[in-house]
């Protein structure tokens, strides 16, 4: 009898244990994975809505309209507001990069003429997270305008081709957000998960 | 003993069994889930670049010669910008395409870019289902809205200053610019005039065919090259010239638009002097007739250079000979001062009694705009003639007022657009900033605590456009651009 008792459960034991080696580790995973794709699908929502917007004519130079994508479009994404500039800052586990590209026709007659430029660009969010590789312009004023785009090298972003072709005298409106997941990960399996996408209006 | 290792015996693989079990139903549950958010995935991002796709072909609606030019191009660039945000092979995705249908005839003043797209998204775990794939449709549609806009721009004659490091004149810069201002428009769709104001309007009426030659071989581009710089600023009478022929095309179909560029504030203001019994005509030799512009004023005691300080009867200029007046020395009027004098200013009591408490078109003199601007403080003294401060104070009333108008037809719903150059002339003569806003009703006016918010507040419900301010000539391209943006965004919808 003492060995039958200590042999009951036995099979519930052996499936804890498995389920612990396996089962557990894979529903953490899953949960890990399937939180990130969520915030995945959100940082797409979030660089789309907000490059509609802006395509739209909303102005994020404004303040209220920042406050707008970080304590609602990005909730939760750690985003982190501005306070009143358009160059972002270096908090937050997040940024979005804003910019207005236009091709500027060969009539223009000004330096950048047939080149296409940065005539726009905001920054909401940390700033060292991410540098956009189309253009760098080299003055910018407090509602996001490029100065001197028409005559600035440092406007140019030809590099645009070559994710977009825009026609002469075309505009393009981009969004691109990159965002780092750091409450997130499983200790030794899964780390650095992030988000990084793109929308071009 | 068999008792005994009986329960063993059934005991044994029994984890195997429950986690086999298990799995059977996990596995398809996490496989079902898998192909689910892949599909999601693959659909969301279809759907964005579909959308894209038919806002950016809409917004191309204005590039081309013609309505044919303009729709190929629509649907080029559509499909470019829905290559652009679904890269090939998304989450192993494929025969993803788009096509692009530009309707111009269904509703009037008014095309659709309509983008069909689909996708074929792979399956994994529900090929158990005999599905190798599942096919996405997605499809989005955007419109561009054809313009009725009145182009304003000012030559009054503080427009000659040479702009710093160009060796050109801010006026042959403004000519430049807003030449190219015209090519965001759709030739052919798109109706477009000029007003061109000094002292007195030059008005081209609106036309869709812009850039075809006229009965004289005139484009709307040609006009503006023989632009030339004369006189003062008579903002209120430009901005009623467009508000007129706003009105006189009554396009309810159409966005009715203003855009306004001018490089200093309103110094002018036009009444019928005789029939609101101003003019005192002591000796009886001063007897403007018609409209006659009361112009030149100063701010904190400097007189604008090239401003003249008197009633000028206009007769109707051309585009070459913007400023045909009749000095009022020619009616027998004492008053008018030359260049860059105030010899005659005291004389200016001898001939009217005072400024007009309305404008030639109804607009108020008095206020509220120099009332409530921190920058202006008091209402203009209309009786003060002799210090023409009061004319500038009059005319500022009178525009704010004559904006004020035009924003509020809400049948044409027209939006204003301002510019404002900077730079021309002495600092206190430089365009300002709250009254342009508030002309146009800047969302901005939002943000300027006192006078702006209150703006913003009084003019809540209207339509709101937008104000760019040049710091000097030069950057009159990008301003020009930036408000080309804006409208551009607001037709293409």
């Amino acid at each position: 009898m003492l060995r039958k008792r200590s042999e009951k459960g036995n099979a519930y034991i052996e499936f804890v244990l498995v389920a612990s080696l396996f089962f557990v580790p894979a529903i953490l995973g899953m949960v890990t994975v399937g939180i990130s794709v969520l915030r995945n699908f959100q940082v797409n929502q979030v660089t789309r809505d907000v490059g509609h917007m802006m395509a739209k004519g909303v102005d994020f130079s404004q303040q209220a309209n920042q406050n707008l994508v970080v304590n609602d479009l990005a909730n939760g994404l750690s985003l982190q507001s501005n306070s009143g500039n358009v160059t972002g800052s270096s908090s937050g586990n997040g940024v979005l990069i804003l910019s207005v590209f236009q091709s500027l026709t060969a009539s223009c007659g000004c330096l950048n003429a047939g080149h296409t430029v940065v005539v726009e660009r905001i920054v909401i969010g940390n700033n060292t997270l991410y540098t956009t590789q189309f253009g760098s312009p080299n003055s910018i004023n407090s509602s996001g305008v490029v100065t001197n785009y028409t005559t600035d090298p440092s406007a140019i972003a030809d590099n645009l081709s070559s994710v977009i072709t825009i026609a002469p005298g075309g505009l393009a409106y981009m969004t691109e957000g990159d965002f780092s997941f750091t409450d997130l990960g499983v200790v030794g399996f899964i780390t650095h998960l992030g988000a990084f996408n793109r929308a071009i209006f | 003993m068999h008792k005994v290792n009986s329960p063993k015996k059934h005991s044994r693989g029994i984890a195997i069994v429950l986690t086999t079990l298990t799995l059977t139903v996990t596995l398809p549950l996490v496989g079902l889930g898998f192909d689910v958010g892949t599909l999601y995935l693959i659909r969301s991002k279809l759907q964005a670049a579909s959308d894209s796709a038919a806002l950016a072909g809409a917004r191309a609606l204005s590039l081309g010669a013609n309505s044919a030019a303009q729709s190929s191009n629509a649907v080029t660039v559509a499909q470019n910008f829905f290559s652009g945000n679904f890269p090939t092979g998304y989450w192993r995705s494929t025969g993803a395409n788009s096509s692009v249908v530009v309707d111009s005839t269904s509703t009037p003043n008014y095309r659709t870019v309509t983008v069909n797209a689909t996708a074929q998204a792979p399956l994994y775990f529900l090929r158990v289902l005999n599905q190798q794939y599942s096919t996405i449709n997605v499809v989005s549609q955007a419109g561009r809205r054809d313009v009725m806009m009145m182009l304003v721009l000012d030559r009054s004659n503080s427009m000659n200053q040479i702009v710093a490091g160009t060796g050109l004149s801010a006026c042959s810069i403004m000519v430049t610019d807003a030449q190219a201002f015209l090519n965001f428009f759709a030739p052919g769709r798109d109706q477009i005039g000029l007003v061109v104001f000094g002292s007195s309007t030059y008005v081209f009426p609106p036309t869709t065919t812009f850039t075809t030659p006229d009965s004289n071989g005139n484009t709307l581009a040609s006009l503006i090259a023989s632009i030339s710089c004369y006189g003062d600023t008579s903002t209120a009478a430009a901005m009623n010239a467009a508000y007129g022929q706003i009105q006189a095309i009554n396009s309810t179909t159409r966005e009715n638009v203003v855009v306004l560029m001018t490089d200093g504030l309103p110094t002018s203001i036009t009444a019928d002097f005789v029939a609101d019994h101003l003019v005192r005509n002591n000796d009886g030799s001063c007897n403007p007739t018609g409209p006659a512009v009361f112009g030149g004023g100063t701010i904190n005691g400097n007189m604008f250079p090239g401003g003249s300080l008197g009633l000028l009867v206009t007769s109707q200029p051309s585009i070459l000979n913007p400023d045909t007046v009749i000095l009022p020395t020619g009616q027998g009027c004492h008053f008018w001062a030359p260049l860059g004098s105030y010899v005659n200013m005291g004389a200016v009591s001898q001939d009217i009694a005072s400024l007009p408490t309305a404008d030639y078109w109804g607009n108020a003199t008095q206020g509220p705009y120099t009332s409530e601007s921190p920058a202006y403080g008091t209402q203009a003294n209309l009786n003060d003639v002799n210090d023409a401060q009061g004319a500038v104070y009059s005319a500022i009333n009178a525009v704010d007022n004559q904006a004020n108008v035009i924003r509020t037809n809400s049948t044409l719903k027209p939006y204003i657009y301002t510019i404002g150059l900077s730079g021309d002339g002495a600092v206190d003569q430089y365009p300002d900033p709250l009254l342009l806003m508030k002309m146009a009703n800047d969302p901005k006016l939002a943000g300027i605590a006192g006078a702006g918010q209150t703006f913003y507040n009084q003019q809540i419900g209207q339509p709101q456009g937008l104000n760019v301010n040049a710091p000097d000539a030069t950057q009159l391209a990008m301003a020009f651009d930036t408000i080309a943006r804006q409208i551009s965004i607001r037709l293409s919808q």
